[in-house]
Order: C-alpha cells, then structure tokens, then sequence
C-alpha cells in the first residue's frame, strides 16, 4: 500500500489490515479459478487447459494498465512503488529450477496453499517441500552467493531496458497477451476436453480485446514521460563503482531521514 | 488413473509416487523462489506488472523449464 500512503488515507497498521483482505480474496478467487487442483494446473504444460496462462497475464495486464492510469491521474505515485531487482542469471536459472519443481509437484508456492486449505495432501507435502528447499538453500548459501547476485542490473524496468515509452510498452504487454489468448485458445481446441473448456461468446471476448487495445493505445499515444519515476532511470553502476562510492559516503555523518511512524514503506520480495 | 488402474494395490504405489514427487517439486520450487528473490506471485506476477526486466525472463524461464521437464512427468498428470 506503500504508493497509497502519500494521500494519508493509510498508515501501517491499516496497510496491513488491507493486506490481510487483498490475500483473502486473492486465495478465494485462485481457488474458484480452479488453481487448487493439480492436474487443473499442469494442464497447460500438455497443451489441454490454459487457465494458467490466461490468469497470469490478465494479472498483468489489468496491474500493468491500473499502475500507469492510476499515476496519469495522479492517484499514485510510481516513483514510491518498490521495483524488484534484476539479477539475471540467479532469476533464468530459479525459473528454470522452478518450472521443473512446477510440473513435477503440480503445484506453485502460491497454489499450493491453496491446495492445502482447501484439503489435498499433496499440496501439503509441498509446503514441507518448499520449507526444505529453503533450508538447502539456506545451507548452501555461502557456496552459491557468488551466483546469487550476479548478473546485477539494479532496478531496471522494460521502458528503459527497451528504450520505449512506457505507454507504448503497456500497449505491447496488452497486444501480447491477446496474442497469448488467441493462440492459447486455438491450441486448447484441439487438445483439450471440450466438456472442461470455458465456453465464452465470440461477441464479448472481440468487445474485451478492442477495450484492452483501445486502453493501451491511449497510453502509448497520451502516457507523458516525465511521470515515470526518476528511480529506474539512473542507470545501475556496476558493483566495485558502487562500492566504491559508499564508502566515499560513509565519513560524512550518514543521517538518516526520520520516517514519520506509522507511514513506513514496506519493501520485501513478496512470498 | 482411475481407468487405467483398478488394482489397489497399483493405486497405492502410484499415489505414493505423486506424494514423492509433490516433495520433490516442493524442495526444487523452494529452492528456486530463494534463488530468484521471489515465486510466481511475488516475482513473476509483480514484477511483470511493474515491468521489471528480470521478472520478465523469470515468468518466461519457468515456462521454458516446465515445457521441458513437461515431457517426464506426463504420466503423474495426464
């Protein structure tokens, strides 16, 4: 809720009463997309169900488009919103890793706690799993740190990775997920069990696109530059540079500005 | 699995084996969520829609490693 709290409507402890809403409906809605289920979920790894998919960039799509709309309106302030770290190759070899784990346990972190709540044993036995995991991980940190965070590029975002306006980038995450859609249902005809696909009418799912196209279109023709935050544009020095300048910094009296309580900005990796 | 099979006993041992395998992918997940500072939802699903570049390569390695490893794991789902 971090972005929310320069209007002063939030403070800590209503953030995270928020917090604790947003994870009820979040679970509630996997569970009733079915994401519960196993075999729901790796259906898309054998070409017959591709809910995954279609969830997953919906997701993206509607924060992707909500983000910039809401700072074109100045109803938030991108510049506050925490943006996850690049480390490139730790992050292409965990999704690897975690694209094996995916299709051998059914199950994502996430999922799985829904499958568990909502009573299957072997969500269980993943949650036990993914608490190993960590430990291993844990255990073999101080071999692996190295690997850890190589590959640092700070907090580097599509627009400026691309060298496009972020407007035109959300028009192109809009294109490419009804691309996605397209092709996904295309494939799912032929492979799927059409009792267990969704049936939806042609006539809604052309008004949606042309609503997601049109939405894109205005930020990429409207979606002034300056308004993406000023964070993402330094471009990230290299580590021994970096270094180097801290320790520069560190004589002079580092003061740290006194965060007013209660209006903490909670930065974490998510789950 | 429930055509296929009728003897418990073949049942048994194939639920067991998906067990197994459950705690395998639990382990390789864990591992990899602490590898990429983060899991589907809270790197790949964020991220993206931040559009964070490594969130990008994550969401799209995890369907590469899927699809790969889709192929040995074909009769635990299908």
């Amino acid at each position: 809720m971090g972005p929310l709290y320069k209007f002063g409507w939030f403070d800590f402890g209503y953030s995270l009463q928020i917090a604790g809403l947003v994870g009820f409906f979040f679970g509630f809605v996997l569970e009733r997309a079915g994401f519960g289920d196993a075999r729901k979920l790796t259906a898309i790894f054998y070409l017959r169900d591709f809910a995954v998919l279609k969830v997953m960039f919906t997701a993206i799509v509607v924060c992707v488009l909500g983000l910039l709309y809401f700072s074109l309106f100045g109803w938030i302030d991108l510049s506050r919103v925490h943006i996850l770290p690049t480390y490139i190759w730790p992050q292409i070899a965990g999704g690897l890793i975690l694209g094996v784990g995916f299709v051998m346990g059914g199950y994502c972190p996430t999922t799985s706690i829904v499958a568990t709540v909502s009573g299957k044993l072997d969500g269980l036995i993943f949650i036990l799993g993914m608490a190993l995991g960590s430990i291993i991980f844990a255990e073999l940190y101080p071999s692996i740190q190295g690997f850890y965070e190589a590959g640092s590029m700070g907090a580097v975002r599509l627009p400026d990775f691309l060298n496009l306006s972020p407007g035109v980038i959300a028009l192109l995450v809009c294109l490419m997920a009804l691309g996605a859609y397209w092709v996904a249902e295309k494939v799912e005809k032929k492979f799927g069990d059409p009792d267990q696909l969704p049936k939806g009418s042609p006539k809604a799912k052309k008004a949606a696109a042309g609503i997601l196209v049109l939405l894109g279109l205005i930020l990429a023709v409207a979606y002034p530059e300056g308004l993406y935050s000023q964070k993402a544009l330094s471009v990230p020095l290299p580590a021994k540079q970096k270094e180097a300048l801290t320790i520069e910094k560190q004589p002079a009296p580092a003061e740290k500005p006194k965060s007013t309580p209660g209006f903490k900005i909670v930065e974490d990796e998510g789950c | 699995m429930h055509k296929r099979y009728s003897n418990p006993y073949v049942i048994g041992v194939f639920l067991g084996l998906v067990l197994l395998f459950s705690l395998g992918g639990g382990i390789l997940s864990g591992f990899a969520a602490r590898l990429a500072r983060g899991c589907t939802s809270g790197q790949a699903l964020t991220g993206a829609s931040e559009l964070a570049l490594g969130s990008w390569v994550f969401m799209f390695c995890i369907f590469g490693g899927a699809y790969a490893a889709a192929y040995f794991f074909r009769k635990e789902w299908l």
